[in-house]
């Protein structure tokens, strides 16, 4: 039976799998790994699922493409007049996060 | 992962081996690969021939769950989106 709580668990495992696949494939296909990402983002609004802010940031907000600095995104460190500022821009999409920094510790 | 013969109609297909044993289309029969994508009505099969997309309906499919266990699907047990199919259609047999 699929009580609220199974459901929650096979939907947090299910997530973390195609998470998963979808960095590994990432190079040699990467249509298929944003439809990974895409279905994983699907399944936890499904299920309600809250993902870990880093989770969430590691993952373009249009596109859909998995986020690794040199390859699919340019991390630059900005100064505001909100304060530091890390500046994340999907190359592949455009799209464009900026995150406050604190001192040292900063949340990717 | 934790996927298993009872939960494996709510679970993630992608990524898992897989076997058509048995279909309307007879030349489908044998097809092995690894689930790459999956639709509503339809797995997407990573063949040593290529992708290959197959319907669910009118098909058996054979997964090979990670330890080692195999599992005879009915393939109308799969029938609906991946997002959806993790709610509920819970059949126990």
């Amino acid at each position: 039976m699929a009580s609220r709580y199974e459901v929650k668990r096979i939907a947090g495992e299910r997530v973390r799998i195609l998470l998963n696949l979808a960095s590994d494939v990432l190079r040699k296909d990467e249509e298929l790994a944003k439809r990974y990402v895409q279905l994983a983002f699907r399944i936890a609004a499904k299920a309600r699922l809250k993902l870990p802010r880093e989770v969430k940031r590691r993952y373009c907000r249009r596109c859909k493409v998995p986020l690794i600095p040199g390859y699919t995104a340019r991390i630059r460190v900005k100064k505001g007049c909100g304060g530091t500022k890390i500046v994340v821009t999907c190359l592949r999409c455009g799209y464009i996060r900026r995150y406050p920094l604190k001192g040292k510790g900063q949340v990717k | 992962m934790r996927r298993s013969p009872s939960n494996i109609l709510n679970h993630e297909l992608i990524g898992l081996k897989a076997s058509i044993v048995g279909s309307l289309n007879p030349s489908q029969i044998g097809l092995t690969g690894i689930v790459v994508d999956e639709t509503m009505k339809t797995l997407v099969l990573e063949t040593p021939n290529g992708r290959k997309r197959i319907l669910k309906e009118g098909t058996h499919i054979l997964f090979y769950l990670p330890n080692c266990v195999k599992v005879l699907v009915d393939g109308r047990e799969l029938i609906g989106r991946p997002e959806d199919r993790l709610k509920k259609r819970t059949k126990s047999w």
